[in-house]
């Protein structure tokens, strides 16, 4: 009777223990995941980053903004600020150095999930801005190596590193205790007015506007079709276009002879915010290129931004206004008039 | 009657002309874009920043450059010359990487179009190099054209297309950013 007590709870003990086996081991942790949503967010937070650093946009308070309270930005000097009335104060008496220029043009930018956010690694590409009679040129500025965080404000960043190019990699940011909680739940999808697929269309906008404009494809209508059919660009030079009839013809007109891989109109930091009358306005860098060949370095000829209104169609978005803002544009060479000759005595 | 007839076949005839051609205008204004789901737009984002950083870096001995492309994938350089497979995209990579922090090339203007098996891509490129003197320079330009396939481990390049923009006109003056 003993015996087989103490074989049954053997067995009970037997049963438990491969109960406890076949268990699966404590649940990992979900591993960090980023939405379409998030990446569109942080996309943004980007080109809104270039615009309000460039333009010191706010007493540079719109630039310290999209840090978080206690973010932290490192220079390509080493110089450390932290907090954002330092942060706006920095980046203020910078700007006011020089003329305000649209100079920071942000790409290739790599983000991967982390617990409490994301870090990410963007490219900056910056200029040598004219002087005399030297040609502006596109000049490698480095890249970013950031670590982003998902607030209550949105996504921000808690610590920005500038590396020169081939400058020493930076080291990791230190721990912060919001790094390790959880991520701040994320907004509801009705608080958001335009969606992730808006964001990603109306970035697809612009890059179709720019391959239309550059080889007037479709007979003009790769570009014109990225316009409503009353839709406007609004230059002063050489005039408005109104329509796609002037657009696809002004695109033709553009592109000519210049082939299918033609490259002139370079668009960056596409900054889109939802329009209270429901459609969007956007805005975006570009820098028009001239000049590249054999013994030739590529330069700029013009710069400067676009502001545009965007409509949601049946067809999808599509530009009503595109309004191109001239920043800077490369100096003509003016040659002096020859000196006469000295009277003879 | 003769005349009248031909008169009246031709005038019928440019008739039905400019009806065609207003028909072809409507039908390019009308044209609905094809685009990809938000996740599989931004994921092709990633691949394309990926590919840049891979190529720049040379990280992970050329191996987080060749990740980005199947592995039968191919990149093909301005002058047609074939780059294929892991191998050679990742030894690409590690010939032309100069570590975490290098940056070389610059890439804007995606547009991603759906396609069968995938999607088509096409982006603008630069590079900047060393110039005389050792100043930075722009020392090429030009478009990538690209197949992408959506593999179980992700979107990935089957293949890429260099091609060096053309010589451009010299500046007009205008002053816009047209």
């Amino acid at each position: 009777m003993r015996t087989t007590r103490l074989l049954a709870l053997l067995g009970v003990l037997a049963l438990g223990a491969t109960a406890a086996g076949a268990q699966p081991p404590a649940t990992p942790r979900p591993a960090a995941t980023l939405t379409p949503e998030d990446y569109a967010a942080i996309y943004q937070l980007y080109a809104r980053y270039a615009f309000a650093l460039d333009k010191a946009v706010d007493n540079g308070q719109m630039w310290a903004n999209l840090f978080t309270r206690d973010g932290v930005f490192v220079d390509a000097n080493g110089t450390s600020v932290a907090g954002r009335a330092k942060l706006a104060k920095y980046v203020w008496d910078r700007a006011t150095r020089g003329p305000f220029r649209l100079i920071t043009y942000l790409s290739s930018i790599v983000i991967e999930p982390a617990p409490g956010g994301a870090t990410a690694r963007a490219y900056y590409l910056t200029m040598n801005v004219a002087s005399g009679q030297q040609p502006t040129s596109l000049v490698p500025g480095g890249s970013f190596f950031d670590t982003l965080a998902r607030t209550p404000e949105g996504w921000r960043f808690r610590h920005k590193v500038l590396v020169a190019p081939d400058g020493p990699a930076p080291a990791a940011p230190a721990a912060n205790p919001s790094a390790a909680a959880p991520a701040t739940p994320r907004p509801a999808a009705a608080r958001a007015p335009l969606t992730a697929q808006d964001y990603a269309d109306i970035e697809q906008l612009s890059a179709r506007y720019a391959f239309g404009n550059d080889t007037g494809a479709d007979n003009g209508y790769m570009l014109a079709g990225s316009f409503t059919p009353d839709g406007y660009f609004l230059a002063t030079v050489p005039r408005a276009l109104n329509g796609h009839k002037e657009l696809a013809a002004a695109s033709l007109e553009a592109s000519a002879g210049m082939g299918p891989f033609n490259t002139r109109h370079w668009t960056w930091n596409v900054l889109i915010d939802p329009a209270p009358w429901g459609g969007a306005t956007g805005r975006a860098y570009v820098e028009v290129t001239i000049a590249k060949g054999p013994g030739q370095t590529g330069s700029i000829d013009n710069g400067g931004s676009y502001l545009d209104t965007y409509a949601k169609t049946p067809n999808g978005w599509r530009f009503t206004q595109r309004h191109p803002v001239l920043d800077w544009r490369r100096p003509v060479v003016v040659q002096a008039p020859p000196t006469p000759p000295a009277p003879r005595p | 009657m003769r005349v009248r007839a031909v008169v009246l076949a031709a005038a019928v005839g440019a008739v039905f002309a400019a009806v065609g051609a207003q028909e072809a205008v409507r039908a390019q204004e009308n044209v609905t874009f094809a685009t990809l789901p938000a996740r599989d737009y931004f994921e092709i984002k990633q691949l394309y920043a990926r590919y840049v950083q891979g190529l720049d870096s040379g990280a992970d001995g050329g191996n987080a450059f060749a990740n980005v492309f199947t592995p039968s994938g191919v990149l093909m350089d301005e002058h047609g010359t074939l780059t294929q497979g892991h191998a050679e995209l990742a030894a690409l990579a590690r010939a032309t990487g100069k570590g975490p922090t290098h940056v070389a090339h610059f890439e804007t203007n995606l547009l991603i179009v759906p396609a069968p098996g995938g999607a088509t891509g096409r982006s603008y490129v630069v590079s900047v190099g060393p110039g005389p003197g050792g100043q930075p320079i722009l020392t090429n330009d030009g478009q990538f054209q690209d197949e992408l396939v959506k593999t179980p481990a992700g979107w990935r390049f089957s293949k890429r297309e260099y091609h060096a923009a053309p010589l451009e006109r010299p500046a007009t003056g205008a002053p816009s950013a047209r």
